[in-house]
């Protein structure tokens, strides 16, 4: 049973049927729009690839392909916490429930951090949007990404303050779903925009 | 048991994308690379959705429209890559 008083409890319990989505339906439609959003961007990056692949290879080689890869390993690792934290909801573990949102909350900093600095190291090689075509859609790109981290760490965070209200539990799981959907859409997201980006050449 | 389940995809997700990187380090003939990472992409892309996202049990609909943004955003880069230039 959820610690927080009933009243709270019952405005914020949904019912799912096994077929339904998993969180609330209107955040399904967002992340549907999102993924809208970002698939036209990958499919205008690699048509304008594909009329300057030698500019785009080239530039290319000045990204850190490394922290590409220890972000990617990051964000899967944050997503699989989540999982972890919703599991642990369902079965009544409400101190498991907070631990694992906690550490997703962390390995989604880890992300910001690395991806931070490397925008930094671009900032003060004098790089910016108008440098050329590739930096254009690098910079943008994955600073649209960026911006969908940060929002997915400011619901990991106000899930986490309602966890450690005991605000979860097997009897409602309804919101702690729905910022996990939205989390793993984030997730998603990079496992096609690493390698279209830092690895196709 | 779900816990185990979340792990081995963990795990699976963790060393596929450590293949891809190694891979395309080394420097496959690159048509083959760009298509064996395009594969890796949707398998992962697809663990996600299905064992993370939880879709696997959901109307088929809802699953449906996500998967089929993974194939086709995938399928368009991989058409591009080939044959675009």
């Amino acid at each position: 049973m959820c610690l927080e008083t009933p009243d709270v409890r019952n405005a914020s319990n949904k019912h799912n049927s096994p077929d339904d989505l998993p969180g609330d339906l209107a955040v399904w439609m967002f992340i549907y729009a999102e993924l809208l959003a970002f698939g036209a961007f990958f499919i205008t990056y690699i048509v304008t690839r594909s009329n300057n692949v030698e500019l785009f290879n080239q530039y290319q080689l000045t990204l850190d392909a490394k922290s590409g890869l220890l972000n990617t390993l990051v964000l899967i690792t944050s997503s699989f916490f989540v999982v972890k934290s919703v599991n642990a909801a369902k079965r009544d573990q409400l101190n498991k429930t907070v631990f694992w949102l906690f550490a997703s909350v962390l390995a989604g900093l880890v992300f910001i951090a690395v991806k931070s600095y490397e925008f930094y190291s671009k900032y003060s090689e004098g790089v910016n949007l108008s440098t050329n075509t590739f930096y254009t859609f690098y910079l943008s790109m994955t600073f649209f990404h960026y911006m969908h981290v940060m929002l997915g760490l400011v619901i990991l965070c106000a899930m986490l303050l309602k966890a450690k209200r005991g605000g979860y539990c097997s009897t409602d799981i309804h919101g702690l779903e729905t910022g996990a959907s939205y989390w793993h859409m984030v997730d998603l997201v990079w496992l096609v925009l690493f390698p279209l980006v830092y690895l196709i050449r | 048991m779900q816990d185990v389940k979340a792990t081995l995809v963990w795990l699976l997700l963790m060393s596929m994308t450590f293949m891809m990187f190694i891979l395309a380090q080394n420097g496959v003939g690159q048509k083959t690379l760009v298509i064996i990472m395009l594969l890796t992409a949707w398998f992962k892309g697809q663990l996600i959705i299905d064992h993370f996202m939880g879709l696997r049990r959901v109307a088929v609909l809802w699953r449906m429209i996500i998967s089929i943004w993974l194939v086709f955003i995938l399928s368009v880069i991989l058409s591009v890559y080939i044959w675009g230039s």
